[in-house]
């Protein structure tokens, strides 16, 4: 055989050989078909301190080794101590554990030491102070944290006078600590004067990215009669489409690179955190919106005209310019319809407080529950169906409600000055 | 061509190529590794790349400029073993970084996460500098084809990882797959064998090949990366379709054709000298 024939022969016969190995490989060993195994990760076996802890809390608490093990922490090389370690400020939360100073309970503080832009990200966010300042107000709160985290009013004075939330009077401190604080624990102040709490959304100890862009983790919080996000979303499009084709989303694609192969319908993170399309990712949850809608009255944010253009360049990954105008020009109208009810019935309520026919004590009448309602359930229900893609929630849980509770507060009213 | 080639004095320059490509490989290897540890924060073993990197890339300016000095050889060779253990441990970090101690699939420890046939890239480019150094003549042509052809090894297993994640489709993610082991098995090819003058040119054809299969991927990258976003994003062009992988099928071609560069002719002096040194 001519040698440059043999050539020919021997790259053509070797390269599909080899080829063909591959695809074997790919079908039989590595693909999604293949096969499966154990590799020790570097951290959890091999060293030092890290391997005792391992080793005790095996025995005492499984779980928590186990989710550890499963988390790309522990692959990393990520060791108990570098997060359960007290760092600067933290030398009131350590204790002596085994001849180890550790702290039991580690903060934003102690993520920071890795994560420093997304603490700094959430600690700018309504997630933070402002959510433990909403339950029990300034009580805790020194004047320079009340200054550093916008908690001060024109005057100088703490927002709201300072007073807790009423239903927390109400409920009692017993019934708050499992219902409102658990929740606004996401915010809570630390004793090393930093302020949340991230295993809220990323649960330790496998702090899954995945897990916390999945709805149902934001939904922890966010149901429910006052703020029903998970509830308006799984009703919305985005929402139903989740719901059909949740096993195609690629909740663990890295950071950063996620397009609409990865997420083909928005979860909550898409449009409130990820780095999705041209946006760069944030932990400032309320960095991408124009209102602020859970007050009385919405109202809209600082930048808040900004914020819209980042959100918009994420609704373009799927929608035209023209229909994202449209929706949003909708939604503003029907935000300003849930402010004018408002309005309406705080007129009702105030002209009876001021004529002395209501009570100076909040939630102590039944007409003050009527109005509480008509902003804190039925007002924000419709803002948040309206700019979610709601219709039930805008009508029927919400204007048509608010509606409601406006012809009642004013027979109410009328009934009452009749009588006097 | 090729006897037109040979009748230059390209001999005499080879090592100095050779080794000026290789502090070059890693020059752009340690960019690389710094654009994609940063996203970790260069948390613990992944510094160990950064500052091999300017090391190595120092170790070869020096071999290159005190070239007689044994002091400076030796200290190349040693920087350059390390970037051998160097690559071992990067590649050992990179799997047991993706490894979990439940049981769990090949895909996942595999294809998903950090790319495992990224670090040996320093044990590769180091052993190609070794060799540049230390042999000479038709032994060292040898040993640098096959080097180069484990280099396309070495890629055509980082695509094969890299397009599996995507299912191998569309189908255009298989000619790197073939081409690349087209130009392995051509490597060792004219490593084994004094390829004639038609073995040489379907060689440097094949190389070509390649070279022009890594432009075109390198455009599929960038418009990967960019479709539908706006705006570059650091991580989708370190995550998602990684900007310097098919860069590394021109840079092999490179380096195929660097090695075939005519060596200086064993003399029958130096051939007498090399006797006596070793009897």
């Amino acid at each position: 055989m001519p040698k440059t024939r043999r050539m020919v022969t021997i790259l053509g016969i070797g390269t599909i050989l080899i080829v063909a190995l591959l695809f074997l490989t790919y079908h039989f060993v590595i693909g999604p078909k293949g096969l499966s195994t154990s590799l020790p990760t570097l951290s959890a076996a091999t060293q030092g301190e890290n391997k005792a802890c391992v080793e005790c809390h095996q025995k005492d608490n499984p779980g928590i080794v186990q989710q550890y093990h499963d988390s790309k922490h522990s692959g990393r090389g990520v060791q108990c101590l570098d997060c359960h370690r007290p760092v600067t400020g933290q030398e009131t939360l350590a204790k002596e554990h085994y001849k180890v100073s550790l702290i039991s309970a580690p903060t934003p503080k102690n993520c920071a030491q890795c994560h420093e832009k997304v603490v700094n990200e959430f600690e700018a966010s309504n997630h933070a102070a402002k959510s433990w300042y909403s339950v029990e107000g300034a009580k805790n709160f020194t004047p320079e944290e009340l200054a550093k985290n916008h908690l001060l009013d024109a005057k100088g004075q703490p927002i709201n006078g300072g007073n807790a939330n009423p239903v927390f009077n109400l409920i009692g401190k017993d019934a708050s600590a499992q219902s409102c604080e658990v929740c606004h624990a996401i915010g809570q102040k630390n004793r090393d004067g930093s302020f949340g709490d991230c295993t809220k959304c990323h649960l330790r100890h496998t702090f899954e990215v995945a897990q916390a862009r999945k709805p149902e983790t934001c939904g922890q919080c966010h149901l429910g009669p006052d703020h029903p996000h998970i509830e308006i979303y799984n009703e919305s499009a985005h929402g139903a489409y989740y719901q059909a084709n949740k096993e195609s989303y690629k909740m663990d694609a890295p950071s950063g690179t996620l397009t609409v192969k990865d997420f083909p319908a928005p979860t909550c993170a898409t449009c409130h955190m990820s780095a999705f399309g041209s946006v760069k990712g944030t932990h400032n949850v309320g960095e991408r919106l124009k209102w602020s809608l859970q007050p009385e009255i919405a109202k809209v944010r600082e930048n808040g005209d900004k914020n819209r253009e980042t959100l918009n360049a994420i609704c373009l990954n799927c929608h035209t310019s023209s229909f994202i105008k449209d929706n949003q020009a909708k939604a503003e109208m029907n935000i300003n319809l849930t402010n004018q009810n408002v309005m309406k019935g705080k007129a009702i309520v105030d002209d009876l407080r001021n004529t002395g026919l209501l009570g100076t004590k909040p939630l102590s009448d039944p007409l003050d529950f009527v109005y509480f309602e008509l902003w804190h359930h039925e007002g924000r229900r419709a803002r948040y169906g309206a700019v979610m893609g709601a219709a039930d929630y805008v009508n029927w849980h919400g204007i048509y409600e608010q509606n409601k509770a406006l012809v009642e507060l004013q027979a109410k009213a009328d009934e009452l000055k009749a009588k006097h | 061509m090729i006897n037109r080639l040979n009748r230059l004095t390209f001999a005499s320059y080879k090592t100095f190529l050779l080794l000026g490509f290789m502090g070059l490989n890693f020059l752009l290897t340690g960019v690389d590794v710094l654009m994609a540890h940063s996203q970790n924060d260069f948390f613990r073993w992944e510094l160990i790349p950064l500052i091999y990197s300017p090391l190595a890339v120092l170790a070869i300016i020096a071999q290159l400029v005190f070239k007689p000095n044994d002091a400076v050889k030796r200290m190349f060779q040693t920087v350059m073993w390390i970037g051998v253990i160097v690559g071992v441990a990067g590649t050992f970090f990179h799997l047991t970084g993706n490894a979990t101690s439940s049981r769990e699939s090949l895909h996942h420890l595999l294809i998903e996460g950090s790319p495992i046939a990224a670090p040996i890239a320093f044990a590769g480019i180091s052993s190609y500098a070794l060799a540049s150094q230390h042999y000479q003549g038709t032994a060292r042509r040898s040993k640098l084809l096959i080097l180069v052809g484990l280099g396309f090894l070495g890629a055509v297993v980082a695509a094969f990882l890299d397009h599996a994640r995507l299912g191998f489709e569309p189908i255009y993610t298989l000619i790197p797959l073939v081409t690349g082991t087209l130009a392995t098995v051509s490597c060792f090819y004219m490593a084994y064998g004094q390829g004639n003058q038609t073995e040489t040119y379907i060689y440097l054809s094949i190389l070509t090949l390649n070279m022009l299969v890594g432009l075109l991927g390198f455009g599929f990258h960038v418009l990967g990366d960019l479709a539908g976003t706006q705006t570059i994003i650091l991580a989708r062009f370190l995550y998602r379709n990684p900007l310097l992988g098919p860069l590394l099928f021109c840079n092999l071609a490179l380096l195929g054709a660097l090695s075939l560069l005519p060596e200086s002719a064993m003399t029958f002096d130096k051939v007498r000298n090399a006797r006596r040194m070793n009897f």
